[in-house]
């Protein structure tokens, strides 16, 4: 196999994965949006059952950050430098880029 | 300083009905009244319009969801900072939610837009965003951001933010 298309199955392939994690996010999504429509207002299960659920939700989130990243890998194969445009870097990898606690720091240093 | 202004012209609204009450003894309720802390603070009002900005699909369903949760219940979205544009011009909203990195116009543009309008100038704004650089958070502060949450982020974080901006939940 060529290099080029050795990249077009790459491609491919990720274009697979995305549309397979974007699937499986719809399932869970979905049946944590059902299940916190169904608890009760006060009751000690349901109050677990919110955390769990919100947990769910929470988690659900790295479907965002995962496609950045697919993005920035797509574009490297197509031989391109992620389209960056000002200041959009999308995710940091692990270790760099400023965490919450260091976010609210700076935040609160900085005049609007 | 918001909320502080939002807990002084609490107290002012307490003390209008106390001194009613109270003729002229209203000084000595003012004097009491403002040195009380957050009991007097005015109830954030969750039926506001919220608008939630973000190309993914899925964020929205996730942020949507927390929001309700905390009790908010008129949540509208929009994909891109464009489309959230047309929807503030068209309809009142107490807090924008939105993403940074979106097409044809990103979150800090949006941002502007809101800020360089009369009407929306004041209108509480919060990125919720995966840019993390020092120069990003800068350029959000710069441009008059109330707050900026790091994504992945949790329901507790959100709480916290929402809090900080709009007071007590």
């Amino acid at each position: 196999m060529s290099s080029e298309a050795g990249i077009v199955a790459a491609l491919e392939e990720l274009g697979a994965v995305r549309a397979e994690i974007a699937a499986a996010v719809d399932v869970i999504l979905s049946a944590s949006e059902e299940g916190l429509l169904l608890l009760t207002a006060g009751d000690q299960a349901s109050q677990v059952l919110q955390t769990s659920f919100c947990a769910i939700l929470e988690a659900t989130s790295f479907q965002d950050i995962t496609g950045q990243r697919l993005t920035r890998i797509e574009a490297l194969l197509q031989g391109a430098a992620p389209a960056r445009e000002g200041l959009e870097n999308g995710p940091a990898l692990p270790g760099a880029g400023l965490r919450q606690a260091a976010t609210d720091t700076l935040l609160s240093q900085v005049d609007d | 300083m918001l909320k502080e202004l939002r807990a002084f012209v609490g107290n002012l609204g307490n003390l209008r009905k106390r001194v009613g009450n109270v003729g002229n003894h209203g000084a000595t309720f003012l004097r009491l009244n403002l040195s009380r802390k957050s009991e007097d603070h005015m109830p954030v009002d969750k039926t506001m319009n919220v608008l939630v900005v973000d190309d993914y699909k899925t964020m929205i369903r996730i942020v949507r969801s927390l929001l309700q949760q905390l009790g908010f219940c008129n949540i509208d979205d929009a994909a891109d900072g464009a489309t959230a544009l047309e929807l503030l011009r068209g309809k009142t909203y107490g807090l924008v939610l939105s993403d940074w990195n979106m097409q044809p116009m990103s979150g800090l543009e949006l941002l502007k837009a809101v800020r360089a309008d009369e009407r929306t100038r004041a209108l509480p704004f919060i990125m919720v965003t995966a840019e993390t650089k020092t120069e990003n958070v800068v350029a959000a502060r710069q441009a008059g951001v109330n707050n900026y949450v790091i994504k992945p982020f949790t329901l507790a974080v959100l709480k916290q933010k929402l809090t900080a901006v709009l007071g007590e939940l």
